[in-house]
């Protein structure tokens, strides 16, 4: 109990922390990212209403009024779910551009890197467990050979091979426009169907890593005592190879899972854009070739909460599994 | 189990011996070629018998005690001998044979009890472990009850059970690693320095639980040290190691009659109580590398006594009064007592 409240206390220091650094940043730049807007607005020939205008100066200060007032106004909008108006699909909010682009990206990178932290783990167990066979050697040469090639190379062979040259999959995109009133799961199978390729990039690319990393670990518990011992006493290779070895070899994995989990919902940059998956990634590239202030401030408060909260959650997991960090507090 | 085999006639009369070791050799691969830490070892381990088993850091005793365990880490090989445990050759058995017949009939203290449990799990879940591995329909209340006796027969809390091992002491988890290593009566016992990281009060107070323990059931036990006065005290045989060999079996433990050189030292390098003098001489040199083995025997650099024939050839084992002795000294008539 004493660890969870700890924690949580932790959470919210450092959640206060990110918001207000996020406040002051633009205060600092120099220029003014402001003016930066208004110009992009004059130059479409559509001026701001004093609405926006308004909005605009409470973000970034414009007004004059005392630094801590802004503040209180900065953090009131943000309980109230207000980030700010998108100068790029004016006359939608920050929050409701988030909101759109949110589900796809949790659902394509989160997805992927959830299976590719499962199936990594899942092979470097195994990979450990069989140490010094040819599969293992297998296995750890090809992953380090995948996990080599760059990002957005893997992509773009896989758009090549499977998307143009056999065309089994979509190139782009992550749904064929249906038109209105097609059964959900025809719906749902076109949004899977398109997900193949962005997917499998992601898996690629990521899952050596994973299956390196918990390969090594494992084959440094199997030389601890304790595994020794319980093999002396007995216990079976099954319950051996995980409550034993991979048990212990997954702890130091899981700053490496929180810091993962919580970077998907930066979205899979490269890949959304090769894609064109309508993600975070793709509104973050957007923002910054439209110079949208809000837009980007929006995604990079996201990006920093989503990346505090999976590791406060991996930091009580950790707890459950190392009776050490539950006490040590 | 038990098989008969044609090809060796002595097995018959191994039946029931709690441990045979019959020219065991081991190495370990490295870059620079195989590293024979056990050679050539022949021993006996008899019913109701605390054997000794002495010698410097690296001589290879941890490495002959896995190897009778059968469980010898990545890198190391069984390369020739056997290992007979109650008359059954451990290396000809399948894995699942193994398996049950380990812990049930020979079990193993490990030297290092501070890591010789999983830091995420209690103790209690280490002896449920043990014993359903075992016996998988165990009752639990039978379990139970085990988990009792044998944490009483350490003197632990059974209270403690519930303890994680960071939780306890280095003390604790010695005694706790001694229970479980007792939880099936084994006849046969390795107990590798189990004392060695401990105080010398608590070392005392383990000790003499093994005693009475050793005493009431007769068990066989092979104490594996580097303190030489320690062992004395315990066992009623010592084989000395030195560089994977066994170079001396004795059941006098006193510094007269006849020792190997070696053991010699060993005895100097300790103060005896009661003399006036004290006076504590180490051994000359360092101990041999394993990957360049001096020719002839492997102590001859670092023997006072050694001569020409030392350098060239390896002694064999003769008995000489109550002792194994592998020394020239005793193979050549003329020479014994050069020193
Ligand atoms: N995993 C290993 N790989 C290579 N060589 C090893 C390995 N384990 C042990 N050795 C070598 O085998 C020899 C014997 O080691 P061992 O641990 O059996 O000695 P020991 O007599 O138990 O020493 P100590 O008194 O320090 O416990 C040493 O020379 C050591 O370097
Ligand atoms: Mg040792």
């Amino acid at each position: 109990m004493r660890f969870f409240l700890n924690r949580i206390g932790f959470l919210l220091l450092s959640v206060w922390a990110a918001i207000t650094v996020n406040f002051l940043i633009p205060r600092m730049m120099p220029g003014s990212p402001v003016d930066a807007i208004l110009a992009h607005f004059q130059s479409e020939g559509a001026p701001l209403g004093p609405n926006a205008l308004h909005a605009l100066e409470q973000q970034f200060g414009l007004s004059h009024a005392p630094l801590w007032t802004q503040y209180f106004g900065y953090v009131n909008n943000l309980f109230h779910g207000q980030l700010g108006t998108s100068i790029t699909y004016y006359p939608l909010t920050v929050t409701e551009v988030i909101g759109r682009s949110l589900p796809w990206t949790l659902g394509l990178a989160g997805t992927a890197t959830i299976i590719s932290v499962l199936l990594g783990t899942f092979l470097g167990i195994y990979a450990a467990w069989h140490r010094g066979t040819r599969i293992d050697a297998t296995l750890t040469t090809v992953t380090m050979f995948t996990s080599a090639i760059p990002y957005f190379w893997i992509a773009l062979i896989l758009v090549y091979l499977f998307g143009f040259e056999l065309n089994w999959f979509p190139q782009l995109h992550a749904f064929t426009t249906l038109s209105n009133g097609v059964p959900w799961w025809r719906f749902s199978a076109d949004v899977l169907y398109h997900a193949v390729l962005p997917g499998a990039t992601i898996v690629i690319s990521a899952i050596g890593g994973w299956l390196v990393g918990m390969r090594n670990n494992m084959v440094q518990t199997l030389g601890e005592d304790y595994v020794t011992f319980a093999r002396a006493r007995g216990v079976r290779d099954r319950r051996l190879m995980v409550f034993y070895a991979a048990r212990n070899a997954i702890l130091p994995n899981l700053t490496g899972f929180a810091m993962a989990i919580g970077f998907v919902v930066g979205g899979a940059l490269l890949t959304e854009v090769v894609f064109s998956y309508p993600g975070i990634g793709m509104q973050l590239l957007t923002a910054v070739e439209n110079e949208d202030y809000p837009l980007m401030q929006g995604i990079f408060l996201i990006i920093a909460l989503a990346v505090l909260l999976a590791n406060f959650l991996v930091e009580l997991i950790y707890g459950l599994l190392d009776p050490r960090v539950r006490q040590g507090e | 189990m038990i098989q008969k085999s044609p090809e060796s006639p002595a097995y018959d009369e191994h039946i029931g011996v709690p441990l045979v070791l019959d020219h065991v050799s081991v190495s370990f691969s490295t870059p620079s070629g195989p590293a024979r830490a056990v050679n050539d070892v022949s021993l006996t381990l008899n019913q109701g018998e605390i054997l000794g088993l002495v010698g410097e850091s690296g001589s290879g005793k941890s490495t002959l005690a896995f190897t009778i365990m059968g469980l010898l880490p990545d890198g190391a090989q069984f390369d020739s001998g056997s290992v007979r445990v109650l008359g059954s050759d451990l290396y000809g058995m399948n894995p699942e044979t193994l398996r049950t017949f380990r812990w049930k009939r020979i079990a193993m203290v490990f030297q290092s009890a501070m890591n010789a449990l999983n830091p995420v799990m209690t103790v209690e879940a280490h002896i449920m472990d043990t014993l359903q591995s075992h016996n998988p329909g165990i009752r639990p209340e039978d379990a139970r009850r085990r988990m009792n006796e044998i944490l009483d027969l350490v003197k632990i809390d059974p209270r403690r059970a519930r303890s994680f091992p960071h939780e306890l002491s280095g003390g604790m988890k010695q005694r706790i690693v001694l229970a479980i290593a007792m939880i099936f009566n084994p006849p046969v016992l390795l107990m590798d320095e189990p004392t060695t990281a401990l105080d010398v009060v608590v070392q005392r107070s383990i000790l003499d639980q093994v005693r009475e323990i050793q005493a009431e059931r007769q068990m066989a036990i092979l104490f594996i040290s580097h303190d030489f006065s320690l062992v004395r005290s315990l066992a009623h045989r010592v084989a000395i190691m030195y560089a994977g060999r066994i170079v001396e079996i004795t059941g006098s433990l006193e510094r007269s009659g006849p020792h190997h050189p070696y053991t010699e030292g060993l005895m100097r390098a300790i103060p005896e109580l009661g003399e006036d003098d004290v006076k504590i001489v180490g051994i000359p040199g360092n101990p041999p590398d394993l990957l360049h083995l001096p020719e002839g025997c492997p102590f001859h650099p670092r023997c006072p006594v050694a001569f020409n024939r030392c350098k060239v050839e390896a002694p064999p084992m003769v008995q000489v009064n109550d002792a194994l002795i592998a020394c020239h000294q005793y193979t050549e008539p003329g020479k014994e007592g050069l020193a």
